[in-house]
């Protein structure tokens, strides 16, 4: 007696993508840095001296970002556009905390947007004389600027 | 003769499924949330302290090279750049480094200080390149000479 043709079922095999799939997991997981939400996506200004630091190897910092905002600019912390005198303000707190908790001098570190004026950095620079802060760090890519 | 057939063997798969959607999720949300960062290098300056230990007065120390920079939009690099305030021959970068290059050779100490002095107008990235001359040069003591009196965010442009 002739017997129907079993039907089997059809089943993809997912191996291979599963493969592919936790390779490239792996990957973003390893290239991926969590948002550091101190810093902002600014055209740095280019320098061919900047050397390539460790964050941690800069101590206690105190970093603002200063980029241009329709015609003038903003001063940015922590991702939040923070008006001069509240910089003024959180840069005593952190001073206070630094001493209180001994985390030592506050390294105070510009990340300027390279197409700003001066004056604006100059406002920080102020600030940090004013606050005795000594250690002054600028961020820069490593690339040639300027002709 | 109906002939007696051997079970299938079934080979017994787990279902991958619901790891494939999982991985997926967690696949998708590293990918969005990734971005490759440049890296970012960092000039380090110290401004000079108010006081002298125990208070003393402030000590002024004549600086090894004092540098200006000055607008100038028909300038290339959009300031003049004064050395000593003697303009360089061409006001470019390369002219700075080159000059601090014959500063350090012909004996100017590296640790001593140089001074930029800028005025507020300039771009950001030429006090950079300023200081990037100096750094190259091997010049490490950078300090800035700061406009007196407040900066107003909407001071006038200089012409």
């Amino acid at each position: 007696m002739h017997r129907p043709p079993r039907i089997t079922p059809i089943a993809i095999n997912l191996a291979p993508m599963v493969d592919v799939m936790m390779c490239m997991l792996i990957f973003f997981m390893l290239a991926t840095k969590m948002v550091e939400r101190e810093n902002s996506t600014i055209d740095l200004p280019l320098a061919l001296a900047a050397k390539e630091i460790d964050k941690s190897s800069l101590g206690n910092r105190f970093v603002v970002n200063v980029r241009k905002a329709g015609a003038g600019v903003e001063f940015v912390l922590d991702e939040m556009a923070t008006p001069e005198e509240q910089v003024r303000l959180r840069l005593q707190t952190a001073i206070v905390k630094s001493k209180e908790e001994n985390l030592g001098e506050i390294n105070f570190v510009i990340r300027g947007q390279r197409d700003v004026a001066y004056r604006d950095v100059e406002r920080l620079l102020k600030m940090c004389r004013d606050a005795k802060i000594r250690n002054v760090t600028f961020s820069a890519l490593q690339g040639e600027g300027g002709s | 003769m109906r002939r007696r057939e051997m079970p299938h063997a079934h080979v017994d798969m787990p279902n991958l499924a619901p790891m494939v959607d999982v991985v997926m999720c967690i696949l998708i949300f590293f990918m969005l949330g990734t971005s490759f960062a440049l890296s970012e290098g960092a000039l380090p300056m110290q401004l000079p302290s108010q006081v002298g230990p125990g208070g003393a007065s402030v000590v002024s120390v004549v600086p090894v090279v004092r540098i200006a920079l000055r607008v100038d939009p028909q300038n290339a690099a959009g300031c003049r750049i004064l050395v000593m305030e003697k303009q360089l021959p061409a006001h470019t970068f390369a002219a700075l480094r080159a000059f601090m290059d014959e500063k350090r050779d012909a004996g100017a100490d590296p640790t001593g200080r140089v001074v930029i002095s800028t005025e507020p107008s300039v771009e950001y990235q030429n006090v950079v390149s300023t200081m990037d001359a100096c750094v190259r040069a091997g010049f490490s003591n950078i300090q800035f000479a700061l406009n007196s009196g407040p900066t107003p965010a909407d001071a006038p442009e200089e012409p």
